[in-house]
């Protein structure tokens, strides 16, 4: 049987989720801004092979970064997601224990 | 239907601005960077809290793996947007050349009267009438000699752009079809090894290769500067181009009894020759090998067996064949510093080679890699250099005129300290013969 042990250090999880969430907007925004003036210049020469090429990467590209981004946010939903439910989970399993523990020492009739 | 083409062209060429390609090239780089800032930041702040065990169990290790995907994915693209970078710069430099070739046909008409249309079809001024009809016929027909050279000029600038551009476009249309590549080593060992490569056959087939007369002219019309580009950039062309002064082909080939154009052009044509190897990684053994075609002396002798003196280089008679015992014997008539970079460097600089900084880097150079802690661990020769920076050619793997820069960019990206040495090598002293008793 698989292991199944696990630890947790859920302030660090959750600011490691942070920090891809933040990665995720720095790369939505450079697909943004990049590349810039020259590349759009250099597309609308017309009758460069190699122009309208890099108008079909540029546009490839621009999806692309888009993926990259939307899996950065991905990953940070993700570890955040993973906080929340260890948190909920623990506050969870202490309220079982502090009932029981009530039950335990309940008023002897 | 050749000439419609050839005429487009030349509008194209006349209003072409090789320095937007340049500045698009920068832009592109920049984004490659932009990339690559983002996947050291998930390398640093997601996954490497998450791997010193901030999270351990199934669930941990399963995220660890899609995180590790992500920066991967983001490193890939760091590579192939800088191997779009690296294409529109060999676009931006063999527009250069192409109009250079121009502005030379340019110069050529005015000097002799003759008008280039907005279309580049050439016309003769009318000769003036002059008291000799036998000067008039003189001049006339040098006139009619001139345009043909300015014709020659415009085609051949007009080929250079063409073949540029179409090499140009086959690899970014490429790297268009690949934006989805996930992983950062197929990115790089293929993608931006093709892009390196097509950016430096770009600037090559900017080269003339038209009959002496037209070469000649071609180069002499060339800026200085431009020249010099080209001598970096494409030594073995120019070097064996009929046309190119030979003052500037034995000036490719240096002044130090390594013949760098032999050097290079070893490199360029057994990059994946696999014939003669005897190690799992024989770097050291193809960069000797160049050595030796280039004309470098061997020292040392082979009866003597393997040995590991400073002053030795040498590659014994022993034929290298496919079983184990041959390549055994192989292996062992040969010294360490034939086959082994650190010794090959500990060679090279105690006999006559010179080490220099890596902004004086030539093609014929040998540039090894070193890292902090490891040191020197790998040997390549250098076959180009564009704008400052270098272009290696290596040996298993192999590698034709890959962009050194780039790859330290994406090492350092990726946590990796790579750098390294630059020798310019020179033929060795030769070693006192020892005295008799």
């Amino acid at each position: 049987m698989a292991d199944t042990g696990f630890e947790v250090r859920l302030e660090v999880v959750a600011k490691a989720g942070a920090s891809a969430r933040k990665v995720a907007a720095r790369v939505a925004s450079s697909a943004l801004r990049q590349p810039g003036d020259s590349t759009r210049q250099v597309i609308s020469q017309p009758g460069w092979e190699s122009a309208a090429a890099l108008e079909r990467c540029l546009s490839a590209w621009e999806a692309r970064v888009r993926v990259l981004s939307a899996q950065a946010q991905q990953v940070g939903d993700n570890l955040g997601f993973t906080t929340r439910n260890y948190a909920e989970a623990e506050a969870k399993a202490l309220a079982i224990i502090a009932q029981v523990r009530a039950q335990l020492d309940g008023p002897v009739a | 239907m050749a000439r419609w083409h050839e005429m487009a062209g030349f509008q194209q060429l006349s209003s072409a601005r090789p320095a937007l390609w340049a500045s698009a090239s920068a832009e592109w780089s920049g984004w490659a960077g932009e990339l690559g800032q983002a996947a050291a930041a998930v390398n640093e702040e997601t996954r490497g809290p998450i791997a010193a065990n901030a999270w351990t169990g199934l669930a941990a290790a399963a995220a660890a793996d899609r995180i590790a995907a992500a920066a991967d994915a983001l490193e890939a693209a760091e590579a192939e947007l800088g191997a779009i970078s690296d294409v529109l710069q060999g676009m931006a430099e063999a527009l250069t050349v192409a109009r250079d070739t121009l502005a030379e046909a340019t110069a050529l008409a005015a000097r002799s009267g003759i008008r280039i249309g907005p279309d580049g079809t050439v016309s003769a001024v009318p000769v003036v009438r002059l008291p000799s009809a036998a000067l008039t016929g003189q001049l006339a027909a040098a006139q009619s000699q001139d345009a043909d050279q300015v014709r020659q000029l415009i085609t051949t600038a007009v080929r250079q752009a063409t073949q540029a551009d179409q090499k140009a476009a086959a690899e970014l249309d490429l790297l268009a079809r690949h934006a989805g590549t996930a992983s950062f080593l197929a990115a790089y060992n293929t993608d931006v090894d093709d892009a390196s490569r097509t950016e430096l056959e770009m600037i090559t087939g900017s080269i003339p290769k038209g009959p002496p007369g037209l070469v000649s002219r071609w180069w002499s019309g060339l800026p200085v500067a431009e020249q010099k580009r080209l001598m970096l950039a494409a030594p073995a062309t120019l070097a064996a181009l009929p046309g190119i002064p030979a003052s500037v082909q034995a000036g490719l080939r240096g002044t130090t009894g390594v013949d760098r154009v032999k050097l290079v052009q070893y490199a360029l044509d057994n990059w994946n020759n696999t014939t003669d190897d005897v190690d799992t990684d024989n770097c050291t053994n193809f960069v000797s090998d160049a050595l030796a075609a280039a004309g470098m002396r061997q020292q040392g002798a082979f009866p003597l067996g393997r040995t590991n003196s400073r002053d030795d280089w040498y590659k014994g008679p022993a034929p290298f064949e496919t079983n184990r015992i041959a390549r055994h014997l192989a292996r062992a008539d040969r010294s360490y510093s034939w086959a082994d970079a650190a010794d090959l460097h500990t060679f090279l600089t105690s006999n006559n080679s010179k080490q220099v900084p890596y902004s004086q880097a030539q093609p014929g150079d040998i540039m090894f890699f070193q890292r902090p802690g490891q040191g020197i661990y790998h040997s390549v020769v250098v076959t180009a250099v564009v704008d400052g920076l270098v272009y290696y050619t290596q040996h298993t793997p192999g590698q034709v005129d890959a962009d050194w820069s780039l790859r330290q960019t994406l090492d350092s990206d990726r946590g990796i300290d790579s750098r390294v040495i630059v020798v310019q090598p020179a033929q060795p002293m030769p070693v006192p013969t020892p005295k008799p008793w």
